[in-house]
């Protein structure tokens, strides 16, 4: 009696559970204000109330929450990363520091650091990123670079080290139609980081 | 009572031996600009030495940072060591992502909670996440009590909130989980109308717990919140502000502080007092 009268219970609990979501169900990293950008040429904006969940997964989806941090706040709608061009994300507390993440398929969600005519500098990170109240983000351990070269994408790892000969004579060789910007790599004496991003100087026809 | 001993000597060797390895990655990132609490600034590398090291880890408040030690050079040449009593705060040069006008330290009055005294501060180093006109948002290590019969103390990251005007800076987040007890019973006398405000909006209202939620992700949004308070009533103004510049510190911090400001040893051992 005292068995069935458990299980009767859990059934109810459980029914309960599924037939009523709660209204945030997705796990999200952050919710922060921006813009969604999608192929589809779509654009949607948050306001006061609306923020932009942000992925705790790679490959997760990007969530757009009305009533945010409210007892009302609702999932309105998901989307996929393979569906943006590219999302825009501030802070509540600081708005002119404006920072981008694009959708690379073999990698995840990226951070858009640099772009260029065609080259792209960004870092991917598997454990996400955080983007604080100052505005400034940061990436997990075991971030890497990522160089977009006209679709081909290239590698970088220890992007904390200072930058040698071999490695910037890597870097300038994307750059090989813009002289005068290869010259400064090449002469440059500075972290892998800062080496790579010197890319978004890039002008070819220069 | 021996073994402690060389066990700390140990720990603090290992600490400056591993910050001198770093140190090879890149060299500018220990270059700092100091500006005293003179208003004059200092250009140059923080240095890790032995006794800065101990000093620190054997000061009154044990995690929180007390003393910087500042090298004109990156490696050799003379070294000074400043209390945080006589700095104002130590910027690095280097910007990051995370710190686009590269990370500042400031040196504040920070609470260090006794028993029977919950509103005894130290003057020491935090790290600024963020800063506004109207206060700034800390970082410093503090310590936790864990286990029943076999103690265990833990250090653990503590985020707090320093309003402009106020005595010191009180912690928000302790490891991770809310706690601003301290801060409420602070404002309690301060800013009656403020630790309402804080009270209702994190503790006590419809979506307290959502609000806590949206600190721990952003906890510059407490800013915010005192910003609009600004507009309809007057700022916090506690006689006690930094009382140690003024000259009204105590007799206890009085004797701590005056004693070893001098030229420190750095790790090449060639500098002079």
């Amino acid at each position: 009696m005292k068995h069935r009268l458990i299980i009767t219970i859990s059934i109810v609990i459980a029914a309960f559970s599924v037939a009523i979501p709660h209204a945030t169900a997705a796990k999200v990293a952050q919710q922060l204000c921006g813009r969604v950008f999608l192929k589809s040429g779509e654009t949607i904006a948050t306001d006061d109330s609306t923020r932009i969940g942000t992925p705790n997964k790679k490959h997760g989806k990007m969530v757009i929450i009305e009533n945010a941090f409210s007892h009302r706040a609702k999932d309105a709608r998901f989307i996929e990363g393979a569906e943006t061009d590219s999302v825009q994300l501030w802070s509540r507390t600081r708005t002119d520091r404006v920072r981008t993440l694009i959708y690379e398929p073999d990698y995840g969600w990226c951070w858009l650091l640099e772009k260029a005519p065609g080259l792209a500098v960004c870092v991917f990170s598997p454990k996400g990123y955080y983007l604080a109240g100052n505005g400034g983000m940061s990436a997990g351990n075991n971030a890497v670079m990522l160089v977009n070269k006209n679709g081909e994408i290239y590698q970088f790892e220890k992007t904390s080290k200072m930058a040698d000969d071999t490695f910037r004579r890597q870097v300038a060789s994307f750059v090989a139609d813009d002289p005068q910007l290869q010259q400064e790599i090449l002469g440059s004496r500075a972290t892998r980081t800062v080496t790579l991003r010197m890319l978004g100087k890039y002008r070819p026809s220069r | 009572m021996k073994l402690k001993f060389l066990l700390y000597t140990a720990i603090a060797l290992a600490s400056v031996t591993t910050a001198s390895a770093k140190e090879d990655e890149n060299p500018e990132s220990n270059h700092v600009v100091v500006t005293l609490a003179d208003g004059s600034t200092v250009d140059g590398y923080l240095r890790n030495d032995f006794k800065t090291g101990l000093k620190n880890f054997f000061s009154k408040t044990g995690t929180i940072k007390q003393y910087i030690n500042i090298g004109k050079e990156r490696k050799g040449g003379e070294t000074k060591r400043y209390s945080a009593k006589d700095v104002k705060e130590y910027r690095f040069t280097e910007a990051t992502e995370a710190f686009p006008e590269g990370a500042v330290f400031v040196s504040e009055y920070i609470n260090t909670p006794a028993m029977f005294k919950p509103h005894k501060c130290k003057r020491g180093f935090a790290q600024e996440l963020n800063r506004t006109d109207c206060g700034k948002i800390l970082k410093w290590t503090g310590t936790v009590q864990e286990g029943g019969r076999n103690v265990r103390i833990r250090y653990v990251p503590v985020i707090g909130v320093k309003f402009n005007g106020a005595k010191a800076t009180y912690s928000l987040f302790i490891d991770g989980n809310h706690s601003n007890a301290l801060l409420l019973n602070y404002l309690k006398k301060q800013a009656p109308e403020l630790k309402k405000v804080i009270e209702q909006y994190f503790n006590k209202g419809k979506d307290a717990k959502m609000h806590r939620k949206e600190l721990a992700e952003n906890p510059s949004i407490i800013l915010d919140l005192y910003a609009q308070y600004l507009r309809d009533h007057e700022p916090i103004n506690d006689p006690e502000e930094d009382k140690d510049r003024k000259g009204l510190a105590d007799e206890e911090e009085e004797e701590e502080e005056s004693a070893p400001e001098e030229n420190g040893d750095s790790s090449e051992g060639n500098n002079k007092k």
